[in-house]
């Protein structure tokens, strides 16, 4: 068996050819990796739209909206404010026996009431994503 | 047993192979993605849609300057109501993220007039 080393010009070639292709996987990977993000990021905020717009129709079957930006509830037994906590939704009640804050979705940078019964619910921001804005609009029984 | 590296024309074809699988995983997640934010796009067209059917059912229309809010982010929206004996159906077309053309449908009784 006759083992020898590489030649010089093999050595060339395969650094070239590596030159190439570790950048490119390189750059191939990272593009990858912020499709996946940008696709999670909308696949939560889809979700988190359906969720809280499901649990503000379902409010506002006994309340109505009040005038102003914030997405609040007046009637029924309590009435119910919409409030973002760090990045998350919270549900909160006031009134005497009323129930205490329940977080509703995550990923949450804005809930507020545009005004003539739209609500627009953004989602947060990632680095590499714009927010993601889910709007609703609700009849007049159900706002001021 | 010979003991000799590769010939350039079987690394060559390695690098190709290499090369279309890398490609051929690229395009099947941008598909991926593409199907996600198309996904956002139908949860956005079924909010449309039931505000519109919400307005509807309690006698008032939506205002042009809301229908438009509600689909600002579906490309080429068109909103349709069908009617068909004492039912209607209301229909939402856009353009969809993934290319495909999106559909979401309604169909409620009529309201008593």
């Amino acid at each position: 068996m006759r083992a020898r080393g590489f030649t010089l010009m093999e050595l060339m070639i395969t650094i070239s050819v590596a030159s190439i292709i570790v950048p490119a996987l390189f750059i191939l990977l990272r593009g990858l990796e912020g499709q996946h993000r940008q696709a999670l990021f909308a696949l939560n905020g889809a979700e988190a739209a359906q969720v809280v717009f499901a649990q503000l129709r379902s409010d506002l079957r006994t309340r109505r909206l009040t005038d102003g930006p914030r997405v609040e509830l007046r009637g029924g037994t309590c009435n119910v404010q919409y409030v973002v906590v760090e990045g998350t939704l919270v549900r909160r009640e006031a009134g005497n026996g009323c129930g205490s804050d329940a977080p509703v979705a995550r990923g949450i940078e804005a809930f507020v009431n545009v005004g003539g019964g739209l609500v627009e619910l953004t989602t947060q921001p990632e680095p590499s994503n714009k927010p993601r804005i889910f709007k609703a609009a609700f009849p007049a029984e159900g706002r001021p | 047993m010979t003991n000799r590296g590769f010939t350039l024309v079987e690394a060559m074809i390695g690098v190709a192979m290499l090369g279309i699988a890398c490609v051929a995983a690229y395009s099947a997640f941008d598909v991926f993605s593409l199907r996600a934010i198309a996904q956002a796009q139908e949860t956005q067209a079924v909010l449309a849609l039931e505000s519109e059917v919400e307005h509807y059912l309690r006698g008032e229309g939506l205002s042009p300057q809301t229908r438009t809010a509600l689909t600002q982010n579906l490309p080429g929206a068109t909103m349709t109501s069908r009617t068909q004996g004492n039912t209607i159906t209301f229909t939402l077309k856009w353009r969809a993220a993934d290319g495909r053309h999106g559909n979401a449908d309604l169909t409620v009784l009529r309201r008593s007039p």
